[in-house]
């Protein structure tokens, strides 16, 4: 689901992806929900690491800060 | 004493996995002035550019509310805005604070065109701090590179332009349906509106199939609709992402 850019572990299918984010999310151990509700940007019924802390956005997707 | 429209906008105040976030302290900020001088505005949200030469948290955005003070009171709440920035904002943060009257802003248009650019440009230090001084406003960093004064200004520069952002927090309602006129209502709401920017009708009923979030558009506090198949309902969390 990422790949490695500048050193750093992107996401590759971007920011609306919302399955793939979905999934990713659903086996990863490191997933914590960001507190700051107004920062969530997909339903939290299910995890999505569009909503988790530990991703930072960027132009095209984010990075995962736990990578 | 005279009082006057007063902006406060901080940004670059957490880091990841920090206790407080930006919006939370804003909240703080303003539950502070609500106690001690008058009742603020809702705090709104402000999207800024995301890119590689912008050292932002995770996502970019700035707080900003307004309120009515008067010079003496513009004075304390700067002092009490600072102190509290430096006390709760994270060690690695770089908080930027920016405050002062709107009948101060000469050129609402400059200052609008600041915030635009703020979104789609890197600016820099320097742009912020000549701004602020253009229009007279209070502007400060606390820690670390204080590269947060951009987002400050641009926050403000988007509050006065007025169709910017979305409404920190949301609304607890009890129902999985609610008239339109239920929704204005709310003393938080002050229309209802499909994305074209047409009115909903008073009549129309809603469903609440997501949290009940409003974006600012006009100067005003709208909540967005749109019909999905034969019913109407929120713009989900996902079709608010852009505002």
């Amino acid at each position: 689901m990422f790949f490695q850019g500048n050193g750093k572990l992107v996401f590759k299918f971007g920011k609306d992806n919302y399955e793939k984010a979905k999934e990713q999310a659903s086996t990863c151990k490191e997933f914590i929900l960001d507190k700051d509700e107004d920062e969530l940007v997909t339903c939290t019924k299910e995890n999505s690491c569009y909503n988790c802390l530990f991703r930072r956005w960027t132009q095209e997707s984010f990075v995962c800060l736990k990578g | 004493m005279e009082t006057f429209k007063t902006y406060i906008c901080i940004d670059d105040t957490d880091e990841i996995g920090y206790e407080k976030s930006t919006g939370l302290l804003s909240e703080e900020i303003q539950e502070y002035i609500q106690d001690n001088y008058s009742k603020c505005s809702l705090i709104t949200r402000h999207q800024l550019f995301i890119h590689e030469d912008i050292p932002y948290t995770s996502h970019n955005s700035s707080m900003c509310f307004t309120v009515y003070l008067n010079e003496v009171q513009k004075k304390d709440v700067i002092e009490f805005v600072i102190n509290h920035i430096e006390k709760y904002s994270a060690p690695t943060s770089q908080p930027g604070v920016c405050i002062g009257f709107e009948k101060d802003i000469k050129d609402f248009e400059k200052l609008i065109q600041f915030g635009f650019d703020a979104k789609t440009k890197v600016l820099t230090k320097d742009d912020a701090y000549a701004m602020a001084k253009e229009i007279g406003f209070h502007l400060s960093e606390h820690k670390n590179g204080g590269q947060g004064v951009i987002g400050a200004v641009a926050g403000v520069a988007l509050r006065l332009y007025g169709s910017d952002g979305r409404v920190k927090g949301n609304i607890k309602v009890n129902g999985e349906t609610l008239s339109v006129k239920e929704l204005l209502d709310y003393d938080s709401i002050n229309e209802v509106q499909f994305e074209d920017g047409s009115l909903a009708p008073n009549d129309l009923e809603v469903g609440i199939t997501d949290k009940l979030k409003r974006v600012m558009l006009k100067h005003k506090s709208v909540v967005l609709i749109y019909k999905n198949e034969d019913k109407y309902e929120l713009l989900s969390t996902e079709q608010l992402r852009k505002y």
